[in-house]
């Protein structure tokens, strides 16, 4: 088996994923296709190396359609013979695409890739890919199905973390975003969205809320109680977990991950590739895995995936340096730590998506280079990335330095 | 052939009356001797070039129209069964696309089939009478439609009303169903013949607006951004509401799910392979034999009635209060009661008729439960009128369960499965209505009291009666399951005679 390296990360910056979001101006190609075109000019490779070009996106409709991954390779004048293709694994398709654009590698059947995502929620909105999953009665009904926010409830409810507890995680996501900010831990991996002006649109990480405390967490309303009522998704997941009497709603906008707009790559290759270019390999791809757990509950597959992943590294817990577990829900990061029984200090170090939002098919790619430039800053060793997944999935990688 | 369910009229102006009035039924009923003579006339009027249009009149007092259910259920292949239904839309089929005008003129009840019929012909006419009606209320034995009614309807006035219609079990009168499209016009009773012909006999096109290639009408999808939210909702809705039991919801949820992104050909054959599925169902077919088939044609209740439902609803709570004391969970309590289709768990029962009025239904092998019951007491906690009890309220609503009460009860570590629970409330239930029914009411045969457990004790429909769910449980495996619990839990579990006579017939 060939190693698989990481040469280079990038990501945009993440824009409020609203009509008054900064980048709600610029359509999803065009948001995927300067990142690729970064990587390009940051490693100076010519793009006929490159095999193919993964992307993650959870919407593939309408502007997102017919391919975006093949699309921005033309948008971005890469060489005609690059291939794209675009996957999704829900809430860790960015993830996803890195780990099929390093299994090209190892398999030796692909010299360079490129593993990333590109969600505009802005423009096209959660829920337009539709899906039998909800809407098919014979699978929503055997499938017990209830959108992610119930399921974050009902695992909150379930394994007893109180409003307290995650609003508390929450205020530390935007402590420690505001901190990384500040020292400028991002500044090696964010590209400018610019346009075709090259005048600047976003520079920064516009969605967070770096004043928040839990006395302003505290006059938030559930999110999800209303719906939870009206449409009955509370008495489904409870048909479902006869052990409860009754859902507590606690997540709201302030512990729930954010809705912005946000691309990312990651340029993978093996040995030959980096001495071609003279690229300094930052890491190498351990192992990764994906798993599939109880879909009502959904968001408990992140620890199921990353003891795979470990099992397949041979390694234990206690060798991973620094976690990156995507903040969908704050619940559902204390319960990965209750599982692993791993410390709140080596798990999102710089913030996550409370803080700075979760575009949907690019989370996972951001979060691999937010990951690689703290082992770095702080010289550790391994890594590991992991997200909860619709329908109940988990998806994991373990990255080493080099 | 000889006719014997229709008559064929055809006049001088090349107008058709087929007036429908199926033999030896009260109601228009469709079974396979009617769909073959329903055939020949179809064929037989749409090939003859000199008629314009035709009429479709009920000479009963309604447009009532249905399968002969008790025929259907008899039929143990599903192929043939299939084959009936679907040829049964082909005909209606033949008619609405023939090049036939076609008019119905609708008055009493125009419900189930009769809808169905109606929706398949061009234009609909009404009587202006507070007797005329319109309703698909199958749901209420389990059925769902098998005519092509979830196909035509919600691509003639919508998928989100004819949801309400449908899953809401609606009656509408003339002008309700004027205002939605459902009928086209109204006249008076007397008019509606002449009006029907005026009809035919205008120029007025007559395309469906399933057939209409102009029509783009973007009701109909339930991926439609204007549906798919209502539509996911309503998913999750009856699925909550029914608990895995009353397959007709969800099928009916179904044939709108693929039938819709599908043309009507396509879409009631969907339908039709939806409608054999569900009638095989055992949840439908029970419930259809007691809602329908057996349902009793002389009613010798006496006021009493009410007194065996409140027997039954003590002895549910009652158990509760016994599965609490042995340590199973309040949460697990409670969902298993709503899980078999109660309204509401044991304990929210209890105190909804205040704790202590259970004690005259507990037994010697009660001591404790007596005695928990004066502790609850003491506590104050005596019920929902006194705003505590086994919940908390907050102004006679229910909020949650009392945390006091992990104090009172130690809980097993380890609970039992739901459905464990279930099956014990429902042997307590279907026990204690065995051997107390006979002292309640005048109708002792089975089937009666089948009939008049659901409609005036409210034993969950879906079971088709106790006696309907034994036999479908396993008679001897019940009565075996009896007495085992009878030995380790109390007398009341005993049997009574006249389950233990199922086993004879
Ligand atoms: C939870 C959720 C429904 C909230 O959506 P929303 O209500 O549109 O959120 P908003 O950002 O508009 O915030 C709502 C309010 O909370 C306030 N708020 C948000 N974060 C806050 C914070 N940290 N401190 C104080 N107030 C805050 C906002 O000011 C806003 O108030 P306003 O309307 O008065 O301005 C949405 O973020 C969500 O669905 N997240 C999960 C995404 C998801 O499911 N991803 C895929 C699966 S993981």
């Amino acid at each position: 088996m060939d190693e698989a390296y990481i040469y280079d990360a990038l990501r945009t910056p993440r824009g409020k994923g609203k009509k008054d979001g900064s980048l709600n101006e610029v359509a999803p190609v065009k948001l995927a296709s300067q990142v690729l075109k970064a990587i390009e000019k940051r490693n100076n490779i010519n793009t006929e190396d490159v095999d193919d070009v993964i992307l993650g996106c959870v919407h593939p409709v309408g502007e997102q359609g017919a391919d975006i991954a093949r699309t921005a390779v033309l948008e971005a004048n890469w060489h005609e013979s690059v291939a794209g293709v675009q996957v999704d694994r829900f809430c860790a398709s960015g993830l996803e695409a890195i780990n099929i654009a390093a299994g090209q590698i190892m398999s030796g059947q692909s010299d360079m890739t490129i593993g990333g995502g590109i969600e505009s929620m802005s423009r096209v909105p959660m829920g337009s890919s539709g899906g039998a999953w909800m809407a098919d009665p014979d699978v929503a009904y055997h499938t017990y199905f209830v959108p992610q926010g119930i399921s974050a409830d009902l695992l909150a409810t379930k394994y007893g973390y109180s409003r307290t507890d995650v609003d508390k995680y929450a205020v530390d996501s935007q402590k420690r975003a505001a901190t990384a900010w500040k020292e400028k831990r991002f500044k090696n991996s964010i590209v400018s969205v610019e346009d075709q002006n090259k005048i600047e649109i976003l520079s920064h990480d516009e969605y967070m809320r770096p004043e928040t405390t839990m006395q302003s967490l505290a006059s938030l309303e559930p999110s999800f109680s209303k719906i939870g009522k009206l449409q009955g998704f509370n008495d489904v997941a409870i048909l479902k977990y006869p052990e409860i009497e009754r859902l507590e709603h606690v997540h709201h906008a302030g512990n729930s991950s954010g809705i912005v707009d946000g691309s990312a790559a990651v340029l993978i290759g093996n040995k030959e590739m980096g001495k071609k270019y003279n690229l300094r390999p930052r890491a190498k791809i351990r192992s990764f895995a994906s798993i599939g757990s109880e879909p009502t509950i959904m968001l408990t597959g992140p620890a199921v995936s990353a003891e795979k992943a470990l099992k397949r590294a041979k390694m234990d817990v206690s060798d991973i340096d620094l976690f990156e577990m995507n903040e969908a829900f704050a619940a559902v990061v204390l319960r990965f730590m209750d599982v692993l029984n791993i410390d709140h200090s080596k798990v999102n170090v710089n913030g996550g998506a409370i803080a700075m939002g979760h575009p949907l098919g690019a989370t996972g790619a951001m979060i691999m280079g937010t990951i690689l430039d703290e082992l770095e800053r702080e010289d550790l060793s391994t890594g590991l990335v992991t997200l909860c997944v619709g329908a109940g999935m988990g998806t994991a990688t373990i990255i080493e330095r080099v | 052939m000889i006719l014997k369910n229709f008559k064929l009229e055809v006049e001088k102006t090349g107008i058709c009356i087929l007036s429908i009035d199926t033999e030896n039924s009260e109601i228009n009923t469709v079974n396979t001797s009617v769909i073959n003579e329903f055939e020949y006339v179809v064929n037989k009027l749409t090939n003859d070039e000199d008629i314009k249009g035709v009429i479709i009149n009920s000479l009963k007092k309604d447009f009532h129209f249905g399968y002969n259910l008790k025929e259907l259920l008899k039929i143990k292949d599903k192929e043939t069964l299939f084959n009936i239904i679907i040829k049964q839309n082909k005909i209606l089929r033949t008619l609405e696309s023939s090049g036939k005008k076609v008019v119905s003129i609708l008055k009493g009840k125009t419900f189930s089939g009769g809808l169905e019929i109606a929706l398949s012909s061009h234009y609909r006419v009404a009587a202006d009478d507070p007797e005329t009606l319109f309703a698909i209320k199958d749901l209420n034995f389990g059925l769902c439609m098998g005519m092509g009614g979830s196909q035509r309807l919600p691509r003639l006035i919508g998928i989100n009303q004819t949801i309400d219609l449908i899953i809401n079990r609606k009656s509408l009168t003339a002008s309700e169903a004027l205002k939605i499209k459902i009928v086209n016009e109204i006249v008076a009773k007397n008019q509606l013949m002449k009006r029907a012909k005026e009809i035919i006999l205008d120029d007025s096109t007559f395309v469906q607006p399933w057939d209409d290639k102009n029509n783009k009408d973007s009701k109909l999808k339930p991926f439609d951004e204007k549906n798919f939210g209502f539509f996911i909702g309503t998913i999750s809705k009856t699925h909550s509401i029914t608990k895995n039991h009353y397959p007709g919801v969800k099928t009916f949820m179904s044939c709108l799910f693929e039938g819709l992104n599908s043309n009507i050909d396509s879409g009631t054959k969907i339908e039709s392979r939806n409608f054999v599925w569900l009638l095989n169902h055992q949840e439908t077919k029970a419930m259809i034999k007691t809602l329908v088939i057996n349902k009793p044609r002389k009613n010798l209740l006496n006021s009493s009635i009410k007194e065996l439902a409140n027997i039954l609803r003590k002895n549910y709570a009652a158990e509760g209060i016994r599965l609490l004391l042995q340590g199973v969970s309040p949460a697990i309590i409670e969902n298993a009661g709503k899980r078999i289709g109660c309204s509401e768990g044991p304990l929210a029962t209890a105190d909804t008729i205040e704790i202590k009025n259970i004690i005259n239904q507990l037994d010697f092998s009660d001591a404790n439960v007596t005695a928990f019951i004066g502790l609850m007491e003491q506590k104050s906690r005596k019920g929902k009128s006194s705003g505590a009890g086994f919940y908390d309220y907050k102004n006679t609503v229910r909020i949650k369960i009392w945390k006091g009460l992990e104090e009172l009860v130690a809980l097993s570590k380890t609970q039992p499965e739901v459905f464990k629970i279930e099956t014990r409330l429902l042997f307590i239930l279907v026990n204690k209505f065995s051997s107390e029914a006979d002292n309640y009411m005048k109708n002792n045969k089975i089937e009666e009291q089948d009939y008049f457990s659901i409609k005036k004790c409210n034993f969950p429909a879906w079971t088709g009666g106790p006696y309907s769910w034994i036999k479908n449980y396993g008679i001897e495996k019940f009565i075996e399951e009896s007495n085992d619990f009878a030995e380790n839990l109390g007398p009341r579990f005993i049997p009574s005679k006249k389950i233990l006579t199922l086993v004879k017939n």
